[in-house]
């Protein structure tokens, strides 16, 4: 963290490079934070070029260089709401089930097991989970955010990030349960 | 936003120790719930506190449910990892990135430090109104196009009382001596005016500009007729 937190005082100082490496770190997560969210990987990629393209622009205007992490998922949030709303949740849902997972190249075993039929099923339930829900799941286990930093992204108190991943998470195994009939 | 202190203190259910959904039960029978459960997705997290966190673990001794809801949220977190692996952006997403960028200019520099609560706004945006858009070139373009239009409009209306004032002089047919002011002018042109003039002009449909001059005059007091 403190080399993460070097690196945002050097991007706000203007230092290009220090920048670079913020997206190259956190260009994966927040590209599949925003696929999963928006339901869409195609336009996951331009939502993520948004993303990055205005933290570039407002990052001196980030009062505490240590919240970065949650401000930059906070963009990421905003723009792939602002999406959804534009298009009908159902439509980005629907492309979601059907383009799951996202990612080219060659697959790797763990792409292999992520393309397995127990984490395409998981998936769609997260797809299919409400908003509230969704964004803490994915939040927490794809951006790998700390409660706090997931309070800080989606401006809601702590206590509730914990209320709402118990939520997220009891909903996603009784779903899992009422389809398998059995824990994932 | 406020932070509070640990998000985790004073989480525990109110009694520590076993719960009373599973104490006592025959046969070891599963209970139906467990408050201490919604502790399970957090101390899996590690985000529990030191003293809640081990009351937990007190707690799970005894607790079968809330031992098989951390088994499960252990066992989907696994899961979910697979099913939702950081996506590795597409290479044409990072060239595009760059070479946005490359034409972007330099960011902002950081603010000095300031107090905390809002920063205050500049005092251009404070005058700009909020629904204006956000992007700079429609933004002036459209400030300026407002504030010309405001102070044509300002000037139309100025022009046209002065203009009615010097009709309803002529009318009068004298040579007005307009006091400073609107309101003198008024008093001046409709002092003028032959007796019942004014009521008359009114019962003629004068209405417009001059209608609410002539009433103006009668409001300062030049003319008793009010509409």
């Amino acid at each position: 963290m403190d080399d993460e937190l070097e690196l945002v005082n050097s991007a706000r100082k203007g230092e290009d490079e220090a920048f670079a490496e913020l997206v190259r770190r956190y260009l994966p997560r927040v590209h599949g934070f925003l696929a999963r969210l928006v339901g869409d990987p195609g336009h996951a990629e331009d939502l993520s070029q948004e993303v990055f393209l205005a933290a570039y622009r407002s990052l001196g205007r980030l009062r505490d260089p240590a919240g970065f992490r949650p401000w930059l998922f906070r963009i990421a949030i905003n723009r792939g709401r602002d999406w959804i709303r534009a298009r009908s949740r159902e439509r980005a849902v629907q492309s979601a089930l059907a383009a799951e997972p996202a990612g080219p190249g060659p697959p790797d075993p763990a792409d292999c097991a992520a393309a397995g039929e127990t984490s395409r099923r998981l998936a769609l339930l997260v797809a299919s989970l409400p908003d509230r829900y969704r964004s803490v799941i994915l939040l927490k286990a794809v951006g790998g955010l700390s409660y706090r930093e997931i309070a800080g992204a989606l401006k809601i108190r702590p206590r509730s990030v914990e209320t709402r991943l118990y939520r997220a998470r009891s909903l996603l195994r009784q779903q899992w349960r009422a389809e398998e009939g059995e824990e994932p | 936003m406020k932070q509070r202190g640990s998000p985790h203190q004073g989480m525990t259910p109110g009694i520590w120790g076993p719960c009373r959904e599973t104490a006592g039960r025959p046969g070891g029978a599963r209970p139906r719930r467990c408050r201490w459960e919604r502790l399970s997705s957090a101390y899996w997290d590690g985000e529990l506190a030191v003293p809640a966190r081990a009351a937990f673990e007190a707690h799970l001794q005894g607790c079968p449910r809330c031992r098989q809801a951390l088994a499960a949220f252990a066992a989907l977190d696994g899961a979910l990892k697979q099913a939702l692996p950081p996506a590795p952006a597409p290479q044409r997403v990072l060239e595009g990135l760059t070479r946005a960028l490359e034409s972007q200019a330099p960011p902002a520099r950081p603010r000095p430090a300031m107090k905390a609560g809002r920063a205050p706004r500049p005092l251009a945006r404070r005058l700009t109104p909020l629904w204006l858009p956000p992007h700079p070139f429609p933004r002036l373009a459209l400030r300026a196009v407002v504030g010309h239009w405001a102070l044509a409009a300002l000037g139309a209306l100025a022009s046209s009382l002065a203009l009615e004032a010097a009709s309803l002089a002529l009318q009068a047919g004298s040579v007005v001596e307009a006091g400073p002011g609107l309101a003198a002018a008024a008093r001046a042109a409709v002092a003028n005016l032959p007796p019942g003039r004014a009521a008359e002009l009114l019962a003629q449909g004068f209405t417009g500009l001059g209608g609410w001059f002539l009433r103006l005059a009668g409001w300062t007091g030049a003319w008793g007729g009010g509409p």
